[in-house]
């Protein structure tokens, strides 16, 4: 079948005219579809820039008082040496974290919701979160992958062994998403009771690492407990630089799949009937999701919600197009967390609030009222 | 042309299909009939190797159907489900999903001028920017329509795609089916409920009882005999302004 102007059928009679005078050329349909896209592009560069602003400004905020201004005379190579030694070498870092974390968890919540065909999934809502979280725990406390710096403060825990730490993280991850994906495939739950069933694992992996609190000294449980909260001062350049690594890796893997998302979004059969490997896109997917979310919780510890809000707020500006969704999920993904961040630094300064703690209370309230549009949607 | 052959599927130990073999030409519109449960999805589903058909061959145009690549397949033949999964995405980005197939990596202007053709074709020109997730039944059937003809099928696989539609939107999408299939040369399996719109736009019957062929061919296998083996209750088939329309007794 080939389908072009030329070829119109002249059966009138039949409530589809299938006869009538075009309207459009060829190359106004390609101007119109350009426009449609660039209405994308848009978003996506909007989304860069506010992210850069975001940066500088999350770079100048702090109890040593430098200007945005400041900042970026010193990313141009001037400004006071003070400046230059406080924006380089403690707030570039911390938001170059925040920037690989929140690209991280976004990217997986945009594709756990997309492949499990659950606008509630995330990392953090299915257990995965908490399961990588109780994997780092056993690999500090009980393999000896994190070692204290000499003071007894939480903050000097430092990871010795971050290959160790991440490959505990993925396993406690790929635990639960083992689960989670028999639930989702074989058993064929509803998509609410596969929330459910990520309460239930959470609480599991909650209550483990609580019972690893036993087993370790006080300068462990206290960096454990620390680390519930999350926090982006904790990795070095080491850390970041793995995180960058294994988004940039997931990236390129979930652009090159783009269009096989767009597809499942049309339903598994249909994806089926477009050619698409469901099962196999599925399970790459989720697998890929989880380890790029187990590496971000092993070095930062668990920030919660940012890959459930992300994609559906980029989703509201965008919809369902991957091309596009994915790109832009990551960049609102870096946003969130360092505008958390910078509310956690300056809402009770000179006090720094969890900023783990600080995405939840923002988080919590779209959750529930995503989950009371999926049930009217149910109705 | 489709040659389906001894297509057999079961569930967990229950045969759903038995042994399924017809054949149908270019240009064809084949109604697929039979009681709730008789088989008839799962036998659309199979044909399309969507479900993996315990055994059987399928061949479209001389050439194995299930041998092809995933690619392959989806340029052959393009399905449309009983219910579409609607999400936050624009009509014209649902239809351009029908050139998944055919894309390595980006669209190209040939694929965007081939979906604004069919969005044409469809009167769908006026939805092109808004979000499926907002149209009515009749105008989403005609979008998940729309993307499966993007596809540049040979064959055309249908499960009830009216089932959800008033009078005016079933006679539309029909007809539409009815017209594109003689003028594309397309084969179209299409299972439907209604028998009187079987007859009307249809061209062969294929008649399944507990998952087996009851009777292949053309009109004249719908008789009252047949629908009552099958549907277990008395009809009557009168002509209305020269079609065969069926009344239930």
């Amino acid at each position: 079948m080939h389908l072009t102007r030329n070829h119109r059928n002249d059966d009138s009679r039949h409530g589809l005219n299938l006869d009538r005078a075009h309207h459009h050329s060829e190359s106004e349909d390609l101007s119109d579809y350009r426009k449609h896209l660039s209405a994308k592009w848009i978003v996506l560069f909007s989304l860069a820039v506010i992210l850069v602003i975001t940066a500088v400004v999350s770079a100048s905020v702090g109890s040593s008082g430098i200007s945005p201004l400041e900042v970026v005379r010193v990313l141009f190579g001037a400004g006071a040496d003070a400046s230059r030694t406080i924006v380089l070498n403690v707030r570039i870092p911390q938001i170059a974290t925040g920037i690989a974390v929140g690209v991280a968890l976004a990217m997986a919540g945009c594709i756990m919701q997309n492949v499990l065909r659950n606008p509630l999934a995330s990392a953090s809502t299915l257990g995965i979160a908490q399961g990588a979280s109780f994997g780092a725990a056993v690999a500090i406390v009980f393999f000896q992958a994190g070692v204290q710096l000499g003071a007894a403060s939480a903050v000097t825990h430092t990871i010795t062994s971050p290959y160790l730490v991440v490959i505990f993280a993925f396993l406690g991850g790929i635990a639960t998403t083992a689960v989670i994906l028999l639930l989702a495939r074989v058993s064929g739950v509803s998509p609410t009771s596969l929330i459910l069933a990520g309460v239930a694992l959470s609480a599991m992996f909650t209550a483990g690492t609580a019972l690893i609190q036993y087993f370790a000294d006080d300068i462990r449980i206290a960096s454990i407990v620390h680390w519930t909260f999350g926090n982006l001062g904790r990795a070095g350049w080491n850390e970041i630089a793995i995180i960058f690594a294994f988004n940039a890796v997931a990236l390129i893997y979930f652009i090159y799949n783009r269009w096989n998302y767009n597809a499942i979004e049309a339903g598994n059969d249909t994806a089926k009937s477009l050619g698409v490997n469901v099962d196999g896109t599925v399970l790459a997917g989720m697998t890929i999701s989880t380890l790029i979310s187990a590496v971000a919780i092993a070095f930062v510890g668990t920030i919660n919600f940012i890959g459930l809000i992300a994609p559906h707020i980029v989703r509201r500006l965008i919809g369902n197009d991957y091309r596009f969704l994915i790109p832009c999920s990551a960049l609102m993904g870096a946003i969130i967390i360092l505008v958390a961040d910078i509310a956690s630094r300056t809402i009770a300064s000179p006090a720094i609030l969890p900023i783990g703690a600080l995405t939840s209370f923002m988080g919590a309230p779209l959750f529930l009222y995503l989950i009371i549009k999926q049930g009217k949607k149910a109705a | 042309m489709i040659s389906v052959r001894g297509i057999s599927h079961s569930y967990g130990g229950k045969v759903v299909l038995r042994d399924i073999s017809f054949e149908a030409q270019a240009g064809e519109c084949v109604a697929i009939l039979g009681n709730n449960g008789a088989g008839k999805s799962t036998l659309i589903t199979c044909i399309g190797k969507i479900k993996n058909a315990k055994s059987g061959e399928v061949d479209v145009d001389g050439q194995s159907f299930f041998d092809r690549t995933r690619n392959e397949r989806a340029r052959t033949m393009s399905y449309v489900a009983q219910k579409s999964e609607v999400s936050q995405m624009t009509v014209m980005d649902a239809v351009l999903l029908g050139r998944k197939p055919y894309i390595s990596w980006a669209l190209s202007s040939e694929d965007v001028e081939k979906c604004a053709a069919i969005i044409e074709h469809m009167e769908l020109e006026d939805f092109r920017t808004r979000s499926i997730d907002e149209l009515s039944g009749g105008e989403l059937q005609k979008v998940m329509l729309a993307r499966a003809l993007a596809q540049e099928p040979r064959v055309l696989l249908l499960d009830e795609p009216t089932s959800n539609l008033d009078p005016k939107n079933q006679h539309d999408v029909l007809s539409f089916v009815q017209a594109i299939a003689k003028h594309h040369q397309l084969t179209v399996l299409i299972v439907l409920h209604d028998i009187s719109h079987a007859l009307r736009y249809c061209d062969k019957f294929l008649l399944m009882q507990d998952g087996a062929v009851y009777s292949y061919g053309d009109d004249s296998t719908i008789t009252e005999e047949a629908i009552f083996d099958i549907y277990g209750v008395a009809s009557s088939i009168i002509e209305v302004n020269n079609r065969k329309v069926v009344i239930v007794d």
